[in-house]
């Protein structure tokens, strides 16, 4: 019976799939008619035109430079903020770390303080990446319109919560025979983790960290429609007076950007592999 | 090895103190520049107004016209993100064949004694004419495309399927070109010698055994598209993101707060659906 569940459950899953995909094409009002008739090509076109001769005079392009590095700072502050706040989650959800090297694979922990903590923990982790890192930035700014703050804060708890999830698969991943050697010559928790875990994990957590970094960039961007300065701030300026020369130097600006640290990220997971 | 050699046990890389010079250099250029006020943010009054601005969301707003918005925004949302995915993954197999260096450029279906050096030129053009089309639908970010296509259909659910579907298409037709690479090329090629025609070997022989990638590369996609989604309310006029930010401009922190919790269950539902069809896809 057990090829026969298999078929049902795939014609039943395939029914629902295209089911669920032709009331999506509903929900989201698709109609082609809209896409290729005159008042969009007249749109478009419009749009396309205004965005030549695209701005690029010298004032304007030290103004998108300084944004640039706004946006910058918020990335990397807010990721190493995310890496600060992901670290200890991490380590006090890895089984390895908090219940010791012996229950690296255990299913059923003990009972007790550790188990607590591990519990919290990894609650703390799964709640602060369920939400969007823009949704809390959304949230912060009115709680304290601090500038960059809200901001490097709002990346920081939703990368903190993705990166505590991510380093703590990477730390109870690691060879259970050095943890247990530490474990065995008397050192404590904090030890055992620093010098048995922490250097075996090393690797694949700088190469996610990176990754991450390329994530906050583009995050970053997005803050400056919730009001954080940046690229996003200017670029949201520019499309709401309909100036698309501005726009379209502004997206030249993210273009670049994006692709530069795509290649910066590729090029030290590369070294660190 | 003589044994005086003294061993080193490194635990950590060698060029470590330059990474940490460098991430130095980088944190004081970041905080010269943004200046974050984080002396303001410790007092007790900003911590306050956190404390009050969180406690303010409970409880969640639960009366006909929230709740009407709700259903319209979880509506728009779900839908933008489907349809954003499902055409995105149609312009990404249609791409597909073309970015992958293994059916394109080399591999079974390409070499061959005596193919002309024009068809192998033209082949390598179309390549890479691909990959560039891919590169730039992937890397002008969707909030930029959504500002495009507001403009030609007007601000709504369809324009936002549009943008996400068309940074959606650049994104995935990479990650198949590199499942598609990734595939073992020697069924191909005994297909290939035993007089099989191009198509078929692709067909038979490259595409079976990437199927189960690709689909689970476009569940993946879903997954960021629901946050993608939900992020284009936020800077557009459509979906739960747009009804929790309009909440939050007029203080309605109740009705936010539904909003919030829509969005975080509708994040929580699809990742739970797409990891679980793809457990069972493995």
């Amino acid at each position: 019976m057990q090829g026969g569940d298999r078929t049902t459950f795939r014609w039943v899953a395939g029914a629902l799939a295209v089911a669920a995909v032709g009331a999506a094409f509903v929900g989201a009002e698709f109609d082609v008619g809209r896409l290729t008739g005159a008042k969009a090509a007249h749109g478009g076109g419009m749009f396309l035109k205004e965005c030549w001769p695209p701005r690029h005079d010298a004032e304007f392009l030290s103004l998108l430079a300084g944004a640039t590095l706004d946006t910058l700072s918020v990335a990397f502050l807010g990721t190493l903020l995310a890496v600060a706040i992901g670290i200890p989650l991490a380590a006090m959800s890895s089984r390895n770390v908090i219940y010791g090297a012996r229950f690296a694979g255990a299913d059923t922990p003990p009972a007790g303080t550790a188990r607590a903590v591990f519990v919290a923990s990894r609650t703390f982790t799964a709640a602060f990446r369920s939400v969007p890192e823009v949704v809390w930035a959304l949230l912060f700014v009115k709680a304290a319109p601090l500038g960059a703050l809200p901001a490097i804060l709002a990346i920081g708890v939703a990368y903190g919560g993705l990166i505590g999830k991510v380093f703590s698969e990477q730390m109870e991943d690691v060879a259970p025979s050095p943890v247990a050697a530490l474990e065995a010559v008397g050192a404590g928790r904090v030890r055992t983790f620093a010098w048995g875990v922490l250097p075996q994990a090393f690797g694949p957590m700088a190469s996610y960290a990176a990754y991450r970094f390329e994530c906050a960039v583009r995050a970053s961007v997005l803050m400056g429609f919730v009001g954080a300065k940046g690229l996003g701030f200017e670029l949201q300026v520019s499309y709401g007076d309909f100036l698309f020369g501005e726009v379209f130097t502004e997206t030249a600006f993210l273009i670049v950007l994006v692709i530069l640290i795509e290649w910066a990220s590729d090029a030290m997971r590369r070294r660190i592999a | 090895m003589s044994a005086a050699t003294p061993v080193v046990h490194r635990p950590f890389p060698r060029t470590t103190a330059w990474v940490v010079a460098g991430l130095a250099a980088a944190t004081a250029l970041a905080v010269w520049r943004v200046q974050p006020d984080v002396a303001s943010l410790l007092t007790l009054k900003t911590l306050t107004a956190f404390g009050d601005t969180f406690g303010r969301l409970w409880p969640p707003r639960t009366d006909a016209e929230t709740l009407d918005n709700l259903r319209t925004g979880l509506a728009e949302t779900a839908s933008m993100s489907v349809v954003g995915t499902f055409l995105g993954a149609l312009i990404g197999l249609l791409l597909m064949p073309f970015c992958a260096e293994t059916i394109s450029v080399r591999g079974a279906l390409v070499d061959e004694e005596g193919r002309p050096r024009s068809r192998q030129a033209l082949a390598l053009s179309v390549h890479n004419a691909a990959r560039l089309l891919a590169n730039v639908l992937r890397t002008v970010p969707y909030f930029v495309w959504a500002m495009l296509f507001w403009f030609m259909v007007g601000p709504g659910a369809f324009a936002g399927a549009l943008a996400i579907a068309v940074h959606t298409g650049g994104v995935i037709a990479r990650n198949y070109a590199q499942a598609l690479d990734q595939v073992d090329p020697r069924p191909a090629l005994a297909l290939r010698s035993s007089g099989a025609r191009r198509f078929h070997v692709f067909l038979f022989g490259i595409l079976p055994a990437a199927r189960s990638a690709l689909a689970a590369l476009t569940l993946y996609r879903w997954e960021v598209n629901i946050r993608e989604s939900t992020v284009l309310g936020l800077v557009g006029t459509v979906g739960l993101g747009f009804h929790m930010k309009y909440a939050i401009g007029i203080f309605d922190w109740k009705a936010a707060s539904t909003h919030l919790v829509a969005i975080i269950a509708l994040v929580l539902a699809v990742d739970a659906l797409s990891s679980f069809v793809r457990k069972r896809l493995a």
